[in-house]
């Protein structure tokens, strides 16, 4: 018998809330004082905000609000983008992403990203899946053999493909490419995944599906996701970011955040008022 | 200020639909105050003509929880609530069970009143039950009124009279059971007088359950089963 989780001979634990919020895990990224700018007009205004390890953290907020140019400054996407300047750190597991001695491919190794769009390459499945690995110079059959068939059982994709491996890619349903291009980030063991509206090209059914496997991917990695759908967040997230005009308005757990918003602007905007 | 308070939505179809889920619940509420004060009546004055209304009354408030459930199971399958709006259909789910409860409670009164109709007219009117049921009609009377105008702090405050009900049940209780000691042809009469102040007390209870919904709805904190102190407290917070 344990005592602290036992009270009146009722076992505490039965209480559990299911909120994986609760127990307090250690911070993946941790984002501190934040702007970047397009050009002359700022997207982002003084960001700060601890990313926990191997949980959900979905980011919402209208149109416009940076949600998506944050998710792209953890891979550091942006660089990619003329006339966009950055200040302020993202440490990732303590270092700092923008210092000037990071290797951005490296980083983009560890910061997997998935696009709204499922982007296969025109290739097989299995080279799809595989093309990371050679990228890193891994040619052994074996190894790969294996890596990819590790990469697509985690996808929740196997089964559906295993006959067909050595099929393009192109031929797949949308669903699918979108759980191959998921295979494709983590068959390079990222830390970080981020998924930027992963499901909203997708039907119902192939949108519960990437839905599970996010939940089931958690265990592995951290997972920042961008979603429009705010059931969507609710549903799959630990915790949820709400962002408005380029700032970061209330960040919690998503059990607290989607029952008790602290702030007005997230209220209106949870539960479709105008403000 | 309360009207407003579920406006606004982008979708006005959502606005009316919660808009129509409150009015119902305090017309519900109204009909529940009627129903004490009818079934109270009914047993002061022996009147058969009230207890029968009161039970004719209590098939519309049956009906009015059931339809009340319906409509918010409604509305959790097809607009997914959330923040406020979900604290508010799940409120409302709440105190509509404890406003059926009352309702029972209002009838079991008047049907108590039936069987006291037969007896022997006490000089004092049954005062002590009037009392007790002008405590608790007062309670679910202004429960529902800081539901409308979603007031935290006066749902404590009426919450906190549960207490006082609660305590005048155990001195009609004293008091009854003095008589059945003093007269043993009183018993019978002193039984039913024991089980309205019962039915009374737990209409206290009922209300005070409502007054926690309120702090839920206004405050979204679950002040089930702490003290006042702390109701107050959680009333009192600005989330």
């Amino acid at each position: 018998m344990n005592a602290p989780t036992m009270t009146h001979g009722i076992d505490l634990s039965l209480l559990g809330r299911g909120d994986a919020a609760q127990d307090v895990p250690q911070t993946c990224l941790d984002v501190r004082g934040l702007n970047l700018y397009y050009g002359g007009k700022q997207a982002l205004t003084d960001i700060n905000m601890e990313i926990p390890s191997q949980r959900v953290t979905a980011f919402i907020g209208p149109s416009g609000c940076g949600k998506s140019t944050l998710l792209r400054c953890f891979n550091r996407m942006n660089d990619l983008v003329d006339g966009v300047k950055v200040d302020g750190q993202i440490l990732l597991n303590g270092k700092d992403i923008y210092h000037r001695h990071v290797n951005v491919v490296d980083l983009r190794r560890q910061v997997g990203m998935v696009f709204q769009k499922p982007n296969p390459f025109p290739k097989t499945v299995y080279e799809n899946v595989a093309y990371g690995l050679r990228i890193q110079g891994i040619n052994k059959r074996h190894v790969l053999d294996e890596a990819v068939e590790s990469a697509l059982q985690r996808a929740a994709l196997w089964d559906e493909v295993k006959d067909r491996l050595h099929e393009s890619a192109l031929g797949m349903s949308g669903g699918q490419q979108q759980r191959l291009v998921i295979a494709r980030s983590i068959a390079v063991e990222p830390n970080v995944l981020l998924l930027d509206e992963p499901a909203s090209a997708l039907d119902p059914i192939s949108t519960l599906k990437i839905e599970e496997l996010i939940t089931e991917l958690k265990d592995r990695y951290t997972i920042l996701i961008v979603t429009h759908n705010m059931q969507q967040a609710a549903r799959v997230s630990d915790y949820t970011a709400f962002m408005y005009m380029g700032e970061l308005v209330e960040f919690g757990s998503t059990n607290s955040l989607f029952t008790n918003p602290k702030k007005k602007q997230t209220e209106d905007y949870i539960t479709g008022r105008y403000g | 200020m309360a009207d407003n308070l579920f406006g606004h939505h982008i979708s006005k179809q959502f606005n009316a639909e919660l808009e129509d889920i409150r009015h119902r619940v305090l017309a519900m509420g109204g009909l529940v105050e009627q129903q004490i004060a009818d079934a109270i009546q009914s047993l002061v004055e022996g009147s058969s003509g009230l207890a029968q209304r009161v039970k004719d009354n209590e098939i519309k408030v049956n009906a009015l929880e059931v339809a009340l459930d319906e409509e918010c199971t409604q509305v959790l399958a097809r607009r997914q609530p959330t923040a406020s709006d979900l604290r508010l259909v799940i409120a409302v789910i709440k105190t509509i069970t404890d406003l059926e409860r009352i309702g029972d409670q209002a009838e079991k009164i008047a049907r108590i009143g039936e069987q006291l109709a037969e007896l022997e007219r006490p000089r004092n009117q049954y005062m002590e039950l009037q009392h007790l049921a002008d405590g608790v009609k007062a309670m679910l009377h202004e429960v529902l009124d800081a539901f409308a105008r979603m007031d935290a702090e006066a749902a404590v405050r009426v919450a906190r009279r549960d207490e006082i009900i609660d305590n005048e049940y155990e001195a009609v209780m004293r008091q009854t059971v003095t008589f059945m000691m003093e007269d043993s042809r009183s018993i019978k009469r002193s039984l039913e007088i024991i089980w309205a102040a019962r039915a009374m007390e737990r209409i206290g209870d009922h209300a005070k359950n409502i007054c926690e919904y309120v702090i839920y709805l206004v405050k979204g904190k679950d002040v089930r089963h702490i003290s006042f102190d702390e109701k107050e407290a959680a009333a009192r917070s600005d989330r």
